[in-house]
């Protein structure tokens, strides 16, 4: 059936809009061939975007993509210096229940899972004949029921493999170990500070998922994944387990005897800033921190400040020292009061007459402590003060440290520098700050940072990967701190205090504290309301431990630091001494049924809080521990 | 009366000679010396461009549907079967097709696309389709599955072609023709396959244009088509999620984006060498159907640009053979028919490219020879045989002078 005759060549001899016929197909095949090639020009500059200029970037999220991400990842394990475990990682299971998908009648499931999970009937059979289609009956359970579920097997019943964190020691070292949430970060403690070695798996591979979550095996050498479930960096404390326990027993019987609000002991190595033991009350367990009030998640001895008072002299009088403001032979007199400009200070049991070093420290004169601060330039004690560690952080490993409060010298009058030389007015400090400025002066006028952290290991090797290296400062010299050790010690057996007397063998170099409470944002102190402290070293000439003991706001027991703090003290020294086993500074006698101090004297051997207040311990016991009052709110 | 040429030329044609013998019809008994004869071998390039362009297709169609094929059938070789055993019958109805005059299939080009039109039609029937990714495309004959859309290309093809290469496009006869295209265009867009539509309608506008329809009507029609195109997907909820996922995958990276995002990690961890034949991971269960739209992410992963490239180059060899016989067909039906069939494989082997690079938003179109499915690779294959069959009809030597007069 031949139509009209068309010339497909025609666009070669006619003019191109030649009118009447179709034209030539070529001219608008080449725009259509134009359009094409410009198609794959496109395509070729994305590939090249893609392929070379996003390449690696893109490779490398499909790789994170096909890792495997909800793992059954362990923390690291905290142990003690001894490698006891502080805080350790097992796995529980969490269950779930799709109740559309169980074959089993929803009463009977209910009965079977409330048996074996060991939930209340009602509640399980609630829970499975609610709206929701996919329900968690049990969480945490341990193993063995775990086993009988899966023994059920049943469809519609999950089990997922949890990482649970446990802390075998319950409420020991809580402040220092912090807690893991339920986002399975570490919050406070080590737990936060070491987040990421905790959970570091170190550099084996994690398996490759395909699409669907099967394990993809790939086709090379060396290790594709390691096939027990990952865990983390073990982290190892200075925390001698024995010695933790000893200072909480102690502490907290005082504090329990005493009804204070809260309290810390901190049992250090003043050679190398390790810390062996750090109690803090109130406290709470780990296991179970969400029960506790948030304040008590709060390590006070590191973020709270307060006002040192007399245990602060041992610093006034090493920076006088030093700075060459006074000598060892110096007197003072002392009326008990000194006027500053229109204000009185005063000692707080009157004029000691004409005193020198060893007296001032004996009799605790606030006079003389201010006149030593008085005789320095503002500057000079500023700057000891500031080597000492005040007025900034220690770097200890713990998140949330205070620098505490060190007003500059240039805003200092005459009065903060005077008050400032015994502890109270323009200066605050940290319980830890105060304990290593001591221990400054016991490790021969180097300051060590305190540290808690001794290593960071692999849990597999036992290599140790990270050894902790205490950062180190000269603060005063080595003689003017010899020197203020041995006033320190002569202190203790020439005058008349219990604390640090009843350390049968070992010659201690201290300093009490009763420090008047600042009230809280208002000026003036709280009458009648006092911070016992107590700060000691020893052996004195060869210090190997350093006790810081503090008691917040104690009702009893005259509120002195001679004989709240003190007490605990002697309890923790005796015993760690004998732990540790330090050599005796001198032989110890007996003498009429009494040990004999250094010079030859019988002594009074304190009674230890934890069997002195045994009985009222008990009933306090009877009753669940509960904080008195959560801190910041007295 | 062209078969009797046909027959006539067939017992006289030699392989060996294939060329017009000007004395044969120079002849004083010649009654009609200026017949359109229909003889030459196929365009030898083409053959081999496409039988590389298969090997290819299966050579990926095996790497890629490996892990699917392993997962359903335990045997990594499934999919590559089937395909092997389309392929083959492809190659099969392309030989056989290019032996035939193309200038008779003017006659089927009615049927053809009433045929199709039909069977497009079935796919509404609940009992006889389907169902796949919530479209029912698929017709089930006994154990075979059947995309009559691909059917519906075809007809569609044969029908402008042939009514465009004798009407103008504003007569009835020609009006009519495109008529029935839009039904089918219509009914694919039912079924829903997006994708396909476009390509029917991308038939329909691309030889409309070439065959010389006033530019501005086309434009308008385009736009009006556009606009119905933009209505359609904004009343289809999917539909306008893949354009926002388009727009911007990261928005929901387990929903709509997915297909985006996975293609472009499969693209990007290729980089220019790849990452070796096989050795994919992006096809382990992240590329959605990773052997048929989306293998060209897999390919790209495995090949890198450089095997990107060469793919792409295969397939501009074979636009330049497929235009060439266009313009070398003597015809206008055939030249029309190359157009056409050129133009509908090079333009979906873009789209699809175009789709998996990120380029254009998500349609559903496969590549041409390349991606798993086999009436695809039968029709496609089918449509090659009719170009053959155009390439075989092509110019004379400039002594052939006998030829010069030809028309139809």
């Amino acid at each position: 059936m031949p139509g009209p005759a068309v010339d497909i060549n025609s666009y070669r001899k006619t003019p191109r809009k030649q009118r009447g016929r179709p034209r030539s197909p070529q001219w608008r095949l080449r725009i259509f061939q134009f359009a094409l090639l410009a198609g794959v020009l496109g395509i070729t500059a994305r590939l090249y975007y893609l392929q070379i200029h996003q390449g690696s970037d893109l490779s490398s999220k499909a790789f994170v993509q096909r890792q495997k991400t909800n793992f059954l990842v362990h923390r690291g394990a905290i142990t003690d210096r001894h490698g006891l475990p502080l805080a350790i990682d097992t796995t529980r299971y969490d269950i779930f229940v799709h109740p559309r998908l169980l074959k089993a009648p929803l009463d009977e499931a209910a009965k079977k899972l409330a048996r074996i999970t060991g939930k209340p009937e009602e509640k399980v059979y609630k829970l499975l004949t609610g709206k929701h289609p996919v329900v968690t009956v049990a969480k945490h359970l341990e193993r063995e029921a775990v086993d009988q579920l899966q023994k059920l097997n049943w469809t519609g019943l999950d089990i997922v493999p949890r990482p649970f964190r446990h802390y075998p020691e319950g409420t020991m070292a809580a402040h220092l170990l912090g807690y893991v949430n339920t986002d399975t970060d570490g919050q406070g403690g080590v737990e936060q500070s070491q987040q990421n070695a905790l959970t570091s798996t170190g550099k084996i591979p994690k398996p490759q998922l395909d699409g669907r979550g099967k394990t993809i095996l790939l086709p090379h050498k060396g290790p594709t994944w390691d096939i027990t479930p990952p865990l983390g960096r073990h982290v190892e404390l200075t925390i001698d387990n024995s010695l933790q326990h000893l200072a909480e027993k102690e502490l907290f019987a005082m504090a329990a005897h005493s009804q204070c609000s809260r309290a810390t002991a901190i049992i250090a190595d003043p050679n190398n800033g390790e810390i062996l033991a750090w109690a803090n009350y109130p406290t709470f367990d780990p296991n179970d921190y969400s029960k506790y009030p948030f304040g008590t998640l709060k390590n006070w001895a590191m973020v709270d400040v307060y006002q040192p008072g007399s245990t602060f002299k041992t610093v006034t009088i090493s920076s006088g020292l030093d700075t060459g403001a006074i000598d060892e032979h110096v007197t003072f007199s002392d009326s008990g009061t000194l006027s500053i400009g229109n204000r009185t200070i005063h000692n707080s049991h009157g004029g000691n007459g004409s005193i020198d070093l060893l007296h001032l420290f004996i009799h605790s004169s606030n006079i003389g402590a201010a006149k030593v601060a008085l005789r320095m330039t503002p500057k000079q004690f500023y700057d000891k003060l500031w080597d000492f560690g005040f007025g900034r952080k220690t770097g200890i490993d713990l998140p949330g440290e205070s620098r505490g409060l060190l007003l500059n010298w240039k805003r200092w009058k005459a009065l903060d520098q005077a008050t400032t030389g015994f502890g109270q007015g323009a200066i605050a400090v940290t319980p830890l700050q105060l304990a290593s400025a001591v221990a400054t002066i016991g490790n021969n006028g180097t300051w060590v940072q305190p540290h808690l952290i001794r290593r960071t290991y692999d849990p597999r090797t036992g290599v140790t990967e990270k050894w902790t290296e205490p950062e180190r400062r000269q603060v005063i010299k080595p003689e003017v701190a010899k020197l203020v050790s041995k006033l320190l010690a002569d202190n203790i057996t020439q005058g008349s205090q219990v604390a640090g007397k009843s350390v049968p063998g070992y010659r201690v170099a201290d300093k009490t504290g009763t420090a008047q409470k600042v009230r809280e944002g208002g000026r003036g102190y709280i009458g009648g309301q006092t911070i016992a402290s107590f700060v000691g070293f020893l052996p004195y000439d060869d210090p190997q431990l350093l006790i810081m003991v503090a008691v917040d706001n104690p009702q009893t027991d005259g509120r002195w630091g001679n004989t709240v703090a003190g007490p605990v003290f002697n309890a923790i020294a005796r015993e760690a001494a004998r732990l540790l086993a330090i050599p005796e500074s001198y032989k110890t006698e007996v003498v009429k049924g009494r040990f004999a101090g250094p010079d030859g004297k019988p002594v009074q051997l304190s009674e230890a809080p934890s069997t002195k207040y045994a009985a009222e311990l008990q009933k306090v016991q009877k009753a669940p521990m509960k904080p008195p009052l959560p801190p910041g709110q007295h | 009366m062209s078969s009797k040429i046909l027959s006539v030329l067939d017992s006289k044609r030699s392989r060996k000679k294939p060329d017009f013998d000007p004395a044969e019809f120079d002849g004083s008994e010649s009654t009609a010396p200026k017949e359109p004869h229909f003889r030459g071998l196929p365009n030898k390039a083409l053959i081999g461009i496409t039988v590389t362009l298969c090997l290819f297709g299966l050579m990926s169609v095996f790497s890629a549907s490996a892990p699917e094929a392993l997962n359903y059938y335990h045997d990594a070789t499934a999919y590559l079967r089937k395909q092997t055993i389309a392929c083959m019958i492809g190659l099969f109805a392309m030989f056989t097709i290019s032996r035939y005059d193309y200038r008779r299939l003017r006659k089927w080009s009615w049927p053809v696309a009433i045929v199709a039109c039909i069977l497009l039609s079935l796919t509404m029937v609940p009992g006889l389709s389907t169902e796949a990714f919530g479209a029912s495309r698929w017709i089930e004959i006994g154990p075979f599955q059947f995309q009559p859309s691909e059917a519906a290309k075809v007809g569609a093809l044969l029908l402008l072609a042939s009514g465009l290469s004798k009407h103008f496009w504003w007569k009835r006869e020609m009006l009519l023709r495109i008529g029935l295209v839009m039904i089918m265009a219509a009914i694919v867009v039912k079924q829903p396959d997006l994708g396909s539509t476009l390509m029917i309608l991308s038939i329909l506008a691309t030889l409309l244009y070439v065959s010389g329809t006033n530019q501005m009507l086309l434009f308008i029609a385009l736009m009006g088509g556009a606009a119905l195109v933009w209505h359609k997907i904004q009343s289809t909820p999917y539909q306008m999620a893949r354009i926002e996922s388009w727009l911007n995958p990261y928005t929901n990276p387990q929903k709509e984006g997915w297909n985006i995002i996975q293609a472009q990690l499969a693209i990007g961890s290729g980089g220019l060498f790849g990452l070796g034949y096989g050795r994919s991971l992006q096809k382990l269960h992240y590329l959605p159907v990773q052997h048929a739209d989306f293998i060209f992410a897999v390919i790209a992963e495995e090949l890198g640009l450089l095997g990107c490239m060469s793919l792409m180059g295969l397939f501009i060899i074979f636009g330049y053979y497929g235009y060439k016989t266009a313009l070398d067909a003597r015809t206008l039906f055939g030249r029309l028919l190359a157009i056409g069939i050129t133009s509908s494989i090079c333009v979906q082997a873009t789209v699809n490219i175009m789709v998996t690079t990120g380029i254009l938003p998500v349609t559903g179109i496969t590549l041409p020879f390349i991606s798993y499915g086999g009436s695809s690779l039968v029709i496609t294959l089918s449509m090659v045989g009719i170009l053959l069959s155009v390439s075989r009809d092509r110019d004379q030597p400039p002594e052939d002078e006998s030829a010069e007069g030809f028309t139809e």
